[in-house]
């Protein structure tokens, strides 16, 4: 394994790609594939496919999805966190939406430090201002206010707090949040070194991936393979131009963000139907010499992001991408919904949202489409 | 008399080729491949315009009139050599005929049709932009050769000849960029603490859904006869939306004046009768 790449300037993010070439490499692979689609391709039909099981996916694709973000983390923060008499004072991460599984927040556990989550009041902010404690995080800065002038005077308290306290601090914010508060708090001039992690190109998803396919029952005895191709995802040696078209795909398609990568390599994840591969001989696309059990791995293929037209959906998925997830009520105080609509229901049912415990998220395989949708119709985004 | 092959000077004297030797079908093929690829750029760009990222719109709908004016110069160019017969003499007396021609009877329709290729160069509008001509204000639709049609915010379509450049002032609010700035008036009593209300108008506007980060957003005092004038000015990030975006800041506006304890005011109503005492 590599050594871990610590956090970088906020800025310095490679994309792997950009909205226009992703939209230009998508038609032009599938027309590519298209082209060298034959009888001769070992692939298999998608029809007789089904997503895998939940019991394998629980071994093949382990969450978190953030994992390997963890060991970066431990490379950026540990010398910090271990430094009392650090210089700087504040540390801030600023991350991707639709991180699930809070990377802050479970960092913080897996090293004792005490988190100041969204569920406790700014008032005891005050308590814990122990400057010879260890730094206290303050996770999902996003879910701490509403787009709403009442939010804005929330918000500016407690970053005027956090602006004084005397502990060492460490920060969480969602890139499209940290947009919003350096135009409506002036948050950058506060908390001015904001880093997040290196994106995960073609190269490292390649290696995560790898590891993480690893079934620890069965060891190496499990094949990924191109449902349309038929190659191994993984069997291309080792070297850069080695990475298979697939994992190349997920890397562009995933914008560099390993959660987004996650949940779509495993909604990728597919076996074949054992009746109906039998009757319809499938035997031969599986080679004779590869004794190992096949994991088909299908072609990414997003949900749609609506058009400008839908005008009242794009002003959604906007305000869920700031605030990282918002019930009904929340929705309509911050988006300007003047005529009745079941935009949310549509949203949801185009897969692009879901709602859980109430609270309506975009879905992490849908945020690239929703970012790119957005910044179509010329919507602030994020940087990283 | 005497017949037989012309001289040079003979041929230079007419000032149209022979019948024989124009070919109608030929001019007819290039007009109307002429007008049908104008037909399609028409049609296809403004079409894709709308479907392409939204920072590529008015570089697409700007690219219209260009090419346009590109296909009809190359369309008489291949055309005049073939009717005329091009010498310097003939030039002259061509040029002078259409003089005379375009001062009495075609002045306004020719004025216009320069008027459009200077405004192509000029740019005092484009295609997408919002635009104020005398009193009008929408959105050009259109620049045509000689007139640009504008859609104003109900939906009324307004056709200006481009002569109007020479003697009217054109008010650009966006001039070729993707948004401009938005203002939203509210007139109040003058007794209210205008610090608190100056602020909560600032929030009220970097809590819009609609706002282009980029941009500044300024609130800007003025004591009038009767009330204090509060204008609060913005970007929305898509020009489309300036309507949208005045009413979410008027509406949200008014809550924000309410909150920080002033009251807004408005012109007296007087019923007729009490009018027809005065």
């Amino acid at each position: 394994m590599s050594k871990p790449a610590p956090f970088q300037p906020l800025g310095k993010f490679e994309w792997p790609s950009t909205t226009v070439n992703r939209g230009v490499d998508l038609a032009l692979s599938q027309l590519l594939k298209s082209l060298r689609r034959s009888n001769k391709d070992a692939g298999i039909d998608p029809n007789l496919l089904s997503p895998a099981p939940r019991d394998l996916l629980d071994r093949i694709c382990e969450p978190p999805a953030h994992f390997p973000l963890l060991a970066e983390m431990d490379a950026t923060l540990s010398a910090w966190t271990a430094d009392e008499s650090a210089s700087d004072r504040v540390q801030t991460i600023i991350l991707p939406p639709c991180d699930r599984e809070d990377l802050l927040g479970q960092w913080a556990k897996t090293h004792t430090l005490q988190t100041f989550g969204t569920d406790r009041k700014m008032a005891e902010l005050d308590a814990l201002d122990d400057p010879h404690a260890t730094p206290l995080v303050i996770p999902k800065l996003e879910r701490r206010f509403l787009r709403t002038r009442s939010g804005l005077h929330d918000i500016r308290q407690l970053l005027d707090r956090l602006s004084v306290m005397e502990r060492r601090i460490i920060i969480g914010c969602n890139s499209w949040a940290w947009q919003f508060l350096r135009k409506s708090c002036e948050i950058d001039l506060i908390f001015d070194a904001p880093m997040t992690f290196q994106a995960f190109d073609k190269n490292r998803l390649r290696v995560w991936l790898g590891t993480l396919a690893l079934d620890p029952a069965d060891g190496a005895n499990l094949c990924f393979r191109s449902a349309s191709s038929g190659q191994d995802v993984f069997s291309n040696g080792e070297g850069e131009a080695d990475v298979s078209e697939f994992i190349s795909d997920l890397a562009k398609a995933s914008i560099g963000v390993p959660w987004v990568a996650w949940h779509l390599w495993k909604d990728s994840l597919h076996v074949a139907n054992a009746i109906e591969a039998d009757e319809m001989s499938v035997e031969p696309i599986i080679s004779e010499a590869d004794p190992r059990e096949t994991i088909w791995v299908t072609d990414i293929r997003p949900p749609s992001v609506p058009s400008r037209s839908d005008q009242n959906a794009l002003l959604v998925l906007h305000a869920l991408l700031i605030h990282g997830g918002l019930t009904g009520d929340q929705i309509v105080q911050t988006v300007p919904l003047v005529t009745y609509t079941h935009v949310l229901a549509s949203l949801v049912r185009s897969g692009l949202i879901d709602k859980v415990d109430g609270l309506y998220r975009c879905r992490p395989a849908a945020y690239p489409v929703i970012r790119d949708g957005l910044n179509n119709s010329g919507y602030p985004v994020d940087v990283l | 008399m005497q017949s037989g092959p012309k001289t040079t000077s003979e041929k230079a004297a007419n000032l149209l080729n022979d019948w024989q030797d124009i070919s109608f079908i030929q001019i007819a093929t290039i007009l109307l491949l002429c007008f049908g690829t104008i037909w399609l750029l028409r049609k296809t760009i403004p079409f894709l315009a709308e479907r392409v990222p939204s920072r590529l719109r008015l570089y697409l709908l700007r690219a219209v009139p260009i090419l346009r004016m590109i296909i009809i110069i190359s369309a008489l160019l291949w055309i005049i050599p073939i009717i005329f017969n091009i010498t310097v003499q003939n030039f002259l007396v061509i040029a002078g005929a259409a003089s005379v021609a375009i001062g009495f009877a075609f002045k306004d329709y020719v004025s216009s049709l320069i008027a459009g290729i200077v405004a192509i160069f000029e740019r005092p509008y484009g295609p997408g932009d919002w635009v104020e001509i005398e009193g009008d204000y929408g959105e050009v639709i259109n620049l045509g050769m000689r007139a640009i049609r504008i859609r104003t915010a109900t939906d009324d379509i307004i056709t200006v000849p481009h002569d109007a450049i020479w003697s009217n002032n054109i008010s650009n609010s966006n001039t070729g960029s993707q948004t401009l700035m938005c203002v939203a008036d509210f007139y109040l009593d003058p007794h209210h603490d205008a610090a608190k209300v100056r602020r909560e108008l600032v929030d009220v506007a970097l809590t819009s859904a609609y706002l282009d980060f980029r941009k500044p957003v300024l609130v800007v005092l003025k004591e009038t006869e009767f009330a204090t004038r509060y204008s609060l000015k913005a970007y929305p990030f898509d020009l489309r939306d300036q309507f949208k975006f005045v009413s979410d800041l008027t509406d949200r506006g008014k809550g924000a004046i309410r909150d920080a304890g002033a009251k807004p005011v408005s012109m007296p109503h007087f019923a007729s009768e009490d009018v027809a005492k005065l």
